[in-house]
């Protein structure tokens, strides 16, 4: 039994390597859609868990009190449209105060170098947020932070490969997120680079915030300390479970700032990331699914120019099984090689593309094979015992004493 | 099975076929005919006169309309399409005009291929498809394809597939009409001795008269029906 079956099996392969040229097109087919549908999943899974871990950096944000919650996470954590206004900065020295906080982080945000954000914070920010592995921004950086009140800069690793700054490198700022503004006179000295985070933090350069109000041209220029305007506030708490208080607090004081919960936010976005991305891992699908068909028409095609080959196996004594589970294990076979050539292909595209990915754009992908693949796998199964059921039911019914007389 | 068991039996066999109006059409009658293990029948007729049909429901690739069938002592007509394919696969070998071997299989997977759908096959086949193609005289050729032997080989790979499980019953379809005359008796020589070796009974469809003298026994198709 057991060695019959081993047999068929060695025919099917046999069988499938008759055919070379359509064989490697058909299997083609099916790693093109499973390459396509592993780099689809690969780039969601990794863009779902980044956000969600630089969500996880602050428990609230405090923002301006006319922002949309949205708007001010965006800004604020991955530097994605403009803060939507100002808090006060008694705002910043109350929650900085209050015993339930661990760490408050103010950020001063609106001008561009270059077309990176400039964002004027403290440098504890470096130690409080992490990347998408729980790693501080500021672990494995060249040189080192900016110091308080001094015009110096840390810029992130996609801006230094952009615009070639480096350690010691001076420039002035525009102010204004629009590029073209009047550059200003003062002018900051790069004293540290930070490594590739996956962060939106590649992409920016950061100064001290006292130096973001000297900034000539600022709308509050050379004000005291209580009247400088803050674009947000990140707030690490001593326990998360205090996020709710601070809100409902928030909701209930006074209207110069709201409290955000940044995890909610990015709960709220990736359902709408979500939909738009299981669309492309539709279209993915879709291609698997059109290659498991060509596999069905074109094995079903050669079932018409193998009636003797068939019929001779029965006069030898192959039962009806025999026939209907040789056709399919070829249709299987090509499924699964073609399927796991297509793994090969997603994830190796995925680990090539991934250093640039990471340098160039701070997008950070995890490379490496995981659950989905075994349940892709499985999946593969059931598509190559679909393809094959109708070739193999045509091979099944193939009369046996008529094509034993066919020509060789 | 007896060890005394004939190697077939045939009783009162019928089959027909549905002429194209529909009608049954009966193209096969055989009454009687028993075949001793060891012994070889010709079997001659003129073209239509159900030769090949008799071939086909003896080894039960086609059901019998009426009649019994018996290979080796056991029952063929009354199975059920699995059962006639497990018979014949355990006790049939089958030799054809064509030799229909699988191009894209080597010799010794098509001597192999043979016993493959056997019950019980096991890791013996290889072993007995080796000793087969070694008497045939094909032992340097087993990894060759039937495309690169010339047709004399081919003939004797067919041979070789059709005795390699030693069968109760070999069952030949004019095997030597695709040969010239010196291939044909060289063939048939090979097949009658291989036979005698294992036991075997042959039942041969043959047209040539030369052919003809060297089976012990004749039945003649076509006369009466
Ligand atoms: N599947 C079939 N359907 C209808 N008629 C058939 C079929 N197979 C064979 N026949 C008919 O049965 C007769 C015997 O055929 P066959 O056994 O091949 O003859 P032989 O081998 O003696 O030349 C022929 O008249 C043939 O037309
Ligand atoms: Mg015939």
């Amino acid at each position: 039994m057991l060695s019959t079956s081993v047999a068929v099996l060695r025919l099917a392969w046999q069988s499938v390597r008759r055919r070379p040229l359509s064989s490697f097109l058909t299997a083609l087919v099916v790693a093109l859609g499973v390459a396509l549908v592993v780099a689809v999943e690969t780039v969601r899974a990794s863009a779902d868990r980044s956000f969600t871990e630089t969500a996880r950096g602050y428990d609230v944000i405090l923002g301006p009190p006319q922002g949309s919650p949205l708007q001010i996470v965006l800004s604020t954590l991955f530097h994605v449209d403009e803060p939507p206004g100002t808090l006060p900065w008694s705002a910043y020295d109350a929650i900085r105060k209050d015993p339930r906080v661990a760490a408050a982080i103010p950020y001063a945000m609106g001008d561009t170098y270059r077309g990176h954000r400039v964002v004027g914070t403290v440098p504890a920010m470096f130690e409080v947020l992490t990347d998408g592995e729980g790693r501080a921004l500021q672990d494995g950086m060249r040189g080192r932070l900016f110091g308080e009140g001094r015009f110096e800069a840390v810029v992130g690793s996609v801006v230094a490969s952009r615009t070639g700054m480096g350690i010691g490198t001076t420039f002035g700022v525009s102010h204004g997120l629009v590029e073209g503004g009047q550059p200003h006179k003062e002018r900051w000295a790069v004293v540290g680079v930070l490594r590739p985070t996956g962060t939106a933090h590649d992409r920016a350069i950061s100064i001290p915030i006292a130096t973001f109000y000297a900034i000539p041209g600022h709308t509050v220029p050379d004000q005291e300390e209580e009247a400088r305007p803050l674009s947000a506030v990140g707030v690490r708490l001593k326990s998360p479970a205090l996020r709710l208080l601070i809100l409902q607090e928030s909701r209930t004081g006074k209207a110069e700032a709201q409290a955000v919960l940044p995890a909610d936010q990015v709960r709220k976005l990736m359902a709408i990331v979500g939909d738009v991305n299981q669309g492309v891992t539709i279209v993915a699908w879709i291609v698997t699914v059109v290659a498991a068909v060509s596999i069905l028409v074109g094995l079903y095609n050669t079932i018409q120019g193998r009636r003797r080959e068939i019929a001779v196996l029965r006069a030898l004594g192959a039962r009806p099984a025999h026939v209907f589970g040789l056709i399919l294990l070829e249709a299987l076979i090509l499924c699964l090689v073609g399927g796991a050539f297509g793994l090969l292909l997603g994830h190796g595209a995925v680990a090539a593309a991934a250093p640039t990915l990471l340098g160039s754009y701070g997008v950070r992908v995890d490379v490496g094979i995981g659950g989905h693949d075994l349940q892709m796998l499985g999946a593969l199964v059931v598509l190559g015992l679909l393809a094959g059921l109708l070739p193999a039911w045509r091979g099944l019914t193939t009369p046996v004493a008529d094509n034993l007389q066919a020509e060789p | 099975m007896t060890a005394d068991a004939l190697a077939l039996t045939v009783r009162d066999l019928r089959k027909g076929f549905p002429d194209p109006g529909g009608r049954r059409v009966e193209v096969l009658r055989v009454d009687r005919l028993d075949l001793e293990r060891g012994r070889t029948l010709a079997v001659v007729g003129e073209s239509g006169s159900g030769k090949t049909t008799l071939l086909h429901v003896i080894a039960g690739i086609l059901p019998a309309d009426a009649g019994t069938v018996e290979i080796v002592g056991r029952p063929m007509t009354g199975l059920g399409e699995t059962a006639r394919d497990r018979l014949r696969a355990e006790h049939v070998g089958y030799l054809f005009q064509t030799f229909n071997l699988l191009s894209h299989l080597t010799a010794l997977e098509n001597v192999t291929l043979g016993m493959t759908f056997r019950p019980r096959a096991g890791t013996v086949p290889r072993r007995l498809a080796r000793e087969a193609l070694d008497r045939v005289g094909l032992s340097d050729r087993l990894a060759y394809r039937p495309p690169q032997l010339s047709v004399g080989q081919q003939q004797r790979v067919a041979i070789a597939r059709a005795l390699a499980g030693r069968p109760g019953l070999v069952l030949a379809d004019e095997p030597t009409a695709n040969l010239d005359a010196v291939r044909a008796k060289e063939s048939l020589d090979l097949l009658l001795a291989f036979a005698e070796e294992c036991g075997a009974a042959v039942l041969a469809v043959t047209h040539d008269d030369r052919a003809l003298v060297r089976f012990q026994d004749r039945l003649t198709l076509g006369m009466g029906v």
